[in-house]
């Protein structure tokens, strides 16, 4: 049996450290800063690595057009991902979402689905907002089941990378809206899955919350404030609290406010008697 | 001078009754069967299932000796209408290849269960590599549409037909046959009249002077030949010698593509409905595809039991090919206006449409490929309803809720990058500071009520003081108005006149509040949200 120096490290066990070299070297605290010196800001900021990444890579969220409300839930609604958005009536759900549609349409040219289960899409609300109606597919369906069916084929197409789908089924005199069937769990679980498969986003309208932990994010908006100004009074000032209920980019701030204003002029087309 | 040579295509199907009945019951190979020419036990036997003929039934035995052999045999009768599209997708699988194509006319006798299509194959090895290829491809087209035959490419029409006619005599194993101009007489001598399908009479004259075949035939004097049998011969002769005068095929088009069935027994439900149309559409799905094509429209004929008819045209949003999305949209209409009777016949019709493409665009994200776009939107619609999918648009009228919608069809055109900059949401979109809150400004949205909410309200200073209704009441904090609307007063069912307000009420609800001075009714017909 060979006997080879069983204390040797370095695979090579002829060659012997020489006992004096540490001593002739800068300790490696030192080496270190000297090598972060040499590197400068470019390891420090990061920010090459940022610009980088933001030129080459894909953009993985829609903007909702709302910067206040794009930082409070990591980005921007990601793509990919099942978002709800929820809240009582003038809360300002449907402002934020009709940004976000506008922001798709009119800025980056994209395609949108509207998946209207409750009829209430105002399509002059909507040219107001800024949306280009022209990239909009407006979808009237009568039940919850038809919305889910025609959410699963509008996932499955590709080219439509953003789906909304209304359940805000408004109530009448002799029915609740809880007479419709919801949409099963199992349901919001396998269209998670398909827009995760396909790439298209899907936003979730709703007075409360539907998708359970299927959701990648929920945003629950409440109304705060609304004001009447001038003479006559107008419609002048919409405030929403916007309050992150689940998000798995959550960033520290949980709470924003959105500041929805009027344009203090009378609506066009109509006048004062 | 070289004059050009003429390269034809001839598609011979052999037992075109039989492939006819088994392109639309191709449940039918699994069992013995076989097609009569009429009802009852005396009935001519036209086409036999090759079981069939294993078994020992043979073509133009009757079919009181078809059950003596065989006593479990289906016995079909030859049904016009299936025979009819049957040859109609036959000329489509032949377009599919050349836009030159003419199906042969119908002949009697011999050759009667034989239908042919001449396909113009000039030119094609530049596409299909060789004319052997060529023919291959036109014969798998016609196997998939359950329409098995022989392709022969020659010099002509009546050559290839020949030599078609010859191989199926022979029982040869091949399917395709490319014959060069070289080789064809020497082809065409040992073939026996008898392909050539003269009269009678003059098969029996030739006959007795024991002429058999092409090569005799040709070796006749032609003036004591035409003395003797007539004008008739000349034709013949023509044909032998390749010599007959066929005029150049024309480009065909065909304007419509129809399905047909004529039902054994008369169908009154749905279920057993749907399973036959599934079959007719999923066929006339096939051969508009076989021409790059899609269905917009299906106009469906029905023959009643009681003798009346039932037509209607069902739409789709987009030309599709869908299978399913066709069944479902004809099922939709036959449920929402049954017929009147059991149906007995169904007939289905379609003008195809060309397929959409797409040219992709540098400058524009990529949106739906057009094809899978019209198929979504097919079945969006189907699910839906007719006019409930589409693009919104907002009318120049004066009423507040009028709407209407488009077909969808996205611009290929980029973002202006002005048109974003008009957009109010950038208007102001400074970040404000708002006590420790980042805000950012937009228009308040407004969800629509259809219809609207009907609402009991209590009027105080010239304005809402209270309000009952289904989706907001209680006193009235903040009120804006009213805002009159009026129009379309020269119509008296059409005109409109509104106050409207926008009220805030105790519970924080932002709502739209209209009175309608046409009805004299308080409505709430949106929701500032």
């Amino acid at each position: 049996m060979p006997s080879g120096p069983s204390h040797a490290r370095d695979g090579h066990p002829g060659k012997k450290t020489p006992p004096n070299v540490s001593s002739r070297q800068p300790p490696v605290q030192a080496r270190l800063e000297s090598l972060l010196e040499e590197l400068g800001p470019k390891l420090r900021s990061g920010n090459a690595l940022e610009i980088t990444q933001s030129n080459a890579g894909p953009i993985l969220y829609h903007s909702s057009g709302f910067s206040a409300v794009d930082r409070l839930i990591g980005g921007g609604f990601a793509r990919g991902q099942v978002s709800e958005v929820v809240g009582p009536p003038s809360s300002g759900r449907t402002s934020l979402v009709l940004s976000l549609l506008a922001q798709a349409t009119s800025v980056a040219g994209e395609l949108v689905a509207v998946v209207d289960a409750a009829d209430a899409f105002d399509p002059s609300s909507a040219e107001r907002a800024g949306i280009d109606l022209s990239r909009v597919l407006w979808v009237r369906v009568n039940t919850p089941q038809e919305a889910l069916r025609s959410t699963q084929r509008l996932l499955e197409t590709e080219g439509i990378p953003l789906t909304l789908i209304d359940l805000d089924t408004p109530p009448t005199r002799n029915s609740r809206p809880s007479h419709l069937k919801p949409i099963p769990r199992n349901a919001w679980i396998q269209l998670a899955h398909q827009s995760t498969r396909t790439g298209n986003s899907l936003v979730v309208l709703s007075p409360n919350r539907q998708v359970g932990h299927s959701a990648h994010l929920v945003l629950e908006l409440e109304s705060a404030e609304s004001r009447f100004d001038g003479a006559p009074p107008l419609l002048t000032q919409f405030e929403s609290q916007a309050t992150l209920l689940r998000c798995k980019q959550a960033s520290k701030e949980r709470t924003t406010r959105v500041l929805l204003r009027g344009s203090g002029q009378p609506p066009r087309d109509l006048k004062s008697p | 001078m070289n004059s050009i040579q003429t390269r034809m295509a001839c598609l011979l199907v052999p037992d075109f009754p039989l492939c006819a009945e088994r392109r639309a019951h191709p449940e039918l190979d699994h069992s013995l069967w076989a097609v009569a020419s009429g009802a009852g036990p005396r009935a001519e036997l036209l086409a036999v299932s090759p079981k069939s003929q294993e078994a020992g039934v043979q073509i133009s035995s009757t079919v009181a000796q078809a059950r003596a052999i065989a006593p479990h045999i289906n016995i079909r009768m030859a049904s016009p209408a299936l025979q009819k599209v049957a040859r109609q997708a036959l000329l489509d699988v032949a377009l599919s290849v050349s836009p030159r194509a003419a199906l042969a006319p119908k002949t009697s006798g011999l050759f009667r269960t034989q239908t042919s299509v001449f396909v113009d194959a000039m030119g094609v090895k530049s596409l299909f590599g060789s004319e052997k290829a060529f023919a291959s491809v036109l014969a798998a087209r016609a196997e998939k549409q359950q329409l098995c035959g022989v392709v022969v490419v020659a010099s002509s029409r009546t050559h290839a037909r020949l030599i078609a006619r010859q191989i199926i005599l022979n029982k040869d194993q091949r399917t395709v046959f490319a014959l060069n101009p070289e080789e064809e007489k020497e082809w065409l001598a040992p073939l026996p009249i008898d392909l050539l399908d003269p009269s009678d009479r003059v098969s029996q004259m030739l006959t007795r002077l024991g002429v058999y075949c092409i090569r005799d035939l040709l070796r006749l004097p032609r003036r004591a030949l035409t003395q003797r049998m007539g004008p008739e011969i000349l034709e013949l002769l023509a044909h032998a010698r390749g010599e007959s005068i066929e005029t150049p095929l024309a480009e065909c088009t065909p304007t419509h593509t129809e399905e047909a069935i004529d039902l054994e027994s008369p169908i009154g439900e749905m279920e057993p409905l749907k399973f036959v149309l599934r079959g007719m559409i999923s066929r006339l799905t096939q051969r508009l595809a076989l021409r790059n094509l899609a269905c917009e429209f299906i106009d469906l004929a029905l023959r009643l039991e009681d003798g009346g008819h039932d037509a209607r045209r069902i739409h789709l949003a987009a030309p599709s090919l869908d299978v399913l999305v066709l069944l479902r949209v004809s099922t939709l209409a036959l449920s929402d206006r049954p017929p009147n009777a059991a149906i007995e016949s169904i007939t289905l019709t379609t003008e195809g449409r060309p397929i959409r493409t797409d040219q992709l665009d540098l400058f524009v994200p990529n949106g739906p490929h057009p094809t899978a776009l019209d198929q979504t939107l097919a079945e969006l619609e189907s699910l839906c309803g007719e006019g409930r999918v589409g693009t919104p648009q907002v009318p120049s009228d004066h009423h507040p809720a009028e709407f209407t919608l488009r077909p969808f069809s996205p611009p290929r055109t980029p973002v202006s990058r002005n048109d974003s900059k008009s957009n109010p949401l950038h208007t102001q979109s400074t970040p404000r500071s708002f006590t420790h809150h980042a805000t950012e400004t937009t228009l308040p949205a407004l969800r629509a009520l259809r219809p609207p909410i009907h609402a009991e309200v209590q009027v105080a200073q010239g304005g809402p003081h209270f309000i009952r209704s289904a989706i907001a009441q209680g006193r009235v904090i903040n009120v804006s108005g009213p805002w009159r609307t009026t129009g379309r007063w020269w119509s008296e069912s059409e005109r409109f006149a509104f106050d409207h307000f926008d009220v805030q009420m105790q519970d924080g609800i932002v709502a739209r509040l209209c009175f309608d001075w046409i009805k004299r009714v308080w409505q709430i017909d949106g929701i500032y949200d």
